[in-house]
């Protein structure tokens, strides 16, 4: 990989007049600004993997801590977007998707959206280190610092490997909700943590396909600025063919019922059919069309791969004729 | 620069001593938006200070239990 040829550009974004740093100037935000610095579809998905995190883990959690825990996993995760975004103003403001975010729009300054950010991180590790005990509080620490300090500090502006290193912060969600659950971290919250991190790079370069030249401007290293459209297209193609095995491993060590297991098959050949298409698309227009279709068909592999491993883990108490593979 | 700044004003601003004296000083004067906007923010604020005194006292009411009301007086 060519890693030298870009240089970070950015080290967070700079307060931009003195009247900013003495706290003079009026704020503009609005208060959807800062539900918008906690990027909530980011935020949806991790509160709905460690939910399911929480649910299939063994024992009982009272609903009313389950909640506490899962507040605190979204105001934590909302904190790393918060975070994120005061880090890498300057990149967003050069790329179409990420412009009319609050901090390059000018509707939040910099300090601010970094004081919300740092407020909400500790706010939400120290509530769910008394909700529901230090092991998943630290887990959660862990992960606000993996997603600014190694990810968006470093990987992000380094190497074009960034998202693939970089999303064992988005994968650790369903351990974080386990170890809230239980208390300790065993082998079926790391199966979950491999599901999303293998599924990390196919959906995120997916749609870095469709936005090479932005992220060129941008001076990131993805993948496909860095090693070309068809490079791009193979390590897709991998990552698809790897994770479609790695999906259906809850099954295939007695965590999860044949139901799960068929949907985890049936969903993995499909997104691997999506990235083989991707992968053969010879003209721009067939590859920006399989890109887009891929993208918006990972979105769906994982919200079905973890919706079917809750209506399983429901459903086995009622059925307990269904298949489940079991060891020892 | 866009709407958003349009938004802000710089005035200046009359400061009276006890003296009598006016000083005339570099100050801002929000606009009606700027107020409404602030209000909005303190009221979101209130809101999940609300919210968060409400989650810790239906935590620490399940963590303990009936255990919260066997103290002495």
């Amino acid at each position: 990989m060519k890693h030298s040829a870009f240089t970070a550009t950015g080290k967070g974004a700079a307060l931009s007049s003195p009247s900013q740093v003495s706290g003079l100037e009026p704020s503009l935000a609005e208060v959807g600004d800062y539900v918008a610095l906690m990027k909530p579809r980011v935020m949806s998905l991790a509160v709905f993997t460690a939910f399911v995190g929480m649910i299939v883990a063994p024992g009982e959690v009272h609903p009313v801590l389950a909640i506490a825990a899962l507040v605190c996993i979204a105001v934590g995760a909302g904190a790393a977007g918060a975070l994120n975004m005061w880090y890498d103003a300057d990149i967003d403001g050069v790329m179409g998707r990420t412009r009319r975010r609050p901090i390059p729009a000018g509707r939040v300054t910099p300090g601010e959206a970094f004081a919300f950010g740092v407020t909400l991180a500790v706010g939400s590790v120290a509530v769910l280190g008394l909700v529901a005990g230090w092991l998943a509080a630290g887990l959660l620490a862990f992960t606000i610092f993996f997603y600014i300090v190694v990810y968006t500090m470093w990987l992000k502006r380094w190497t074009a490997q960034n998202i693939v290193i970089g999303g064992a912060a988005g994968a650790l969600p369903p351990v974080i909700g386990w170890a809230a659950a239980t208390g300790d971290v065993g082998l079926a919250p790391i199966l979950l943590f491999l599901i999303v991190f293998f599924w990390t790079p196919p959906h995120f370069w997916a749609l870095s396909l469709r936005r090479t030249d932005e992220y060129r401007r941008a001076n990131v290293p993805m993948l496909p600025v860095v090693s070309g459209a068809a490079e791009t297209k193979r390590q897709v193609l991998a990552h698809a063919l790897l994770l479609a095995p790695i999906s259906v491993t809850p099954f295939l060590f007695g965590y999860a019922g044949l139901l799960y297991g068929i949907a985890a098959t049936i969903v993995g050949v499909a997104m691997a059919v999506l990235a083989v298409r991707l992968k053969i698309a010879r003209s721009d227009i067939a590859a920006y069309e399989a890109g887009k279709r891929l993208f918006s068909f990972s979105l769906l592999y994982l919200f079905i791969l973890f919706a079917v491993l809750l209506i399983d883990d429901w459903l086995t108490p009622w059925m307990p004729w269904m298949p489940r593979l079991t060891f020892g | 620069m866009d709407a958003a700044t349009d938004l802000r004003v710089m005035v200046p601003m009359d400061e009276k001593h006890q003296d009598g004296k006016v000083e005339v000083a570099d100050g801002i004067v929000l606009t009606a938006e700027q107020k409404r906007r602030r209000r909005a923010r303190s009221i979101a604020i209130a809101l999940a200070l609300v919210a968060l005194v409400l989650l810790l006292y239906a935590v620490t009411v399940v963590k303990i239990g009936p255990e919260i009301f066997r103290r002495p007086l």
